[in-house]
């Protein structure tokens, strides 16, 4: 009787272990701090270069990434130009240098994954976590593709309009991925 | 993943047999009903902390020694706050509600120590995220005690595993609840 008490849990455990990988994973943070400040202008942009590898839990589960479950892009956001902007992170997917919004807008490869994030001349806006996340949501795929690849790529910050200047302090790149033998 | 189905069903009717063996008192058939509530404890998940949980179950013994207990449950899993860039930042923990059924062993006495396992469906919400709604799997250990005819307290103790894809979600869930069992047939 006292073994049989013990027949369904290790049953249904046993199952569970049959089934494979799935006991064996987790969702796991990743963070990768920003240079700051990044000042953007139309004919002044900074080339934000990310290598994952450098961040040791990106390392230890890298081989069994399975996908991201969340993104986000953290930091201060102030608009220092005299017209409205609506922030804009752009990615290419290898390490590119490109020092203006026009170069990036001409390559082939660079694809706008996260925005738009809008300021009012001379607003300053702490973008919260929940926040940020929901302005993800297109580039999900893309930067997905990036993870699960070299884990090496280039951010952009740009603006929507032809005119603008704004500045980010603090900022970081935070994913949470999701990993299982 | 499919093979997990048909070994708790395994388990069921392993269970079901238990009365042919003769040992212990069995419960009669009868019908309750239940609340409960506790902790959610996420297991190897970086971006959801300890959390509440709460629900109502209805816990019906279809044969001596064997009762099923549909059930649901929401879940309330904590807020995670980390720091980035010398700022605090906190990400949702997002909501999580299951409709389950779990199916235990029911011997009788005041003083209980039951096994069960069960099946259920997952939604699971978060701020700024795709909701899911998924097939989930627990199993656990429950101690009883009925310090009145009819009426059951119990502490359980599970592993809640919710797949998504290749991977999953787990919980560890301690639970307090109390039942009324009000129809009680020979």
């Amino acid at each position: 009787m006292r073994a049989l008490r013990w027949i369904l849990p290790s049953l249904a455990l046993a199952g569970a272990l049959a089934a494979g990988c799935m006991l064996v994973s987790g969702q796991f943070l990743v963070s990768y701090e920003l240079p700051s400040p990044i000042a953007a202008a139309p004919t002044a942009v900074t080339a934000i270069g990310v290598d994952l590898n450098t961040v040791a839990a990106y390392r230890d589960h890298r081989d069994d990434l399975q996908d991201l479950a969340d993104l986000a892009l953290l930091g201060t956001f102030t608009n220092t130009g005299t017209a409205p902007v609506d922030v804009d992170l752009w990615m290419t997917p290898s390490l590119t240098a490109h020092t203006d919004a026009a170069a990036v807008g001409m390559d082939d490869t660079a694809l706008r994954v996260w925005g738009p994030l809008r300021l009012a001349p001379g607003e300053t806006k702490r973008i919260g976590w929940d926040a940020s996340a929901a302005l993800f949501r297109k580039g999900r795929a893309a930067l997905l593709e990036q993870v699960r690849g070299d884990g090496v790529f280039t951010l952009y910050a740009l603006g929507a309009t032809g005119s603008y200047a704004f500045r980010v302090e603090g900022g970081a790149f935070v994913a949470v991925i999701t990993a299982g033998k | 993943m499919t093979r997990i189905l048909p070994i708790l069903l395994l388990a069921l009717a392993l269970t079901a047999g238990v009365p042919a063996l003769g040992a212990g008192p069995a419960a009669a058939a009868g019908v309750g009903v239940g609340a409960f509530g506790g902790t959610c404890l996420p297991v190897v998940q970086e971006d959801t902390k300890s959390g509440i949980l709460y629900g109502v179950r209805l816990p019906v013994t279809v044969a001596p020694m064997l009762r099923l207990e549909p059930c649901w449950a929401g879940w309330r899993p904590g807020d995670v706050e980390e720091t980035f860039g010398g700022e605090s930042y906190t990400r949702d923990g997002g909501e999580i509600s299951t409709f389950g059924l779990n199916a235990m062993l029911a011997t009788g006495g005041p003083l209980r120590l039951y096994p069960f396992a069960g099946i259920g469906s997952y939604k699971l919400t978060r701020e700024a995220a795709d909701e899911r709604s998924e097939i989930g799997y627990d199993a656990g250990l429950g101690l009883g005690l009925s310090p009145l005819p009819g009426l059951e307290a119990d502490l359980r103790a599970e592993f809640v595993m919710i797949p998504l894809d290749e991977t999953s979600r787990k919980f560890v869930n301690v639970t307090l609840g109390a039942s009324y069992h009000f129809l009680s047939l020979p």
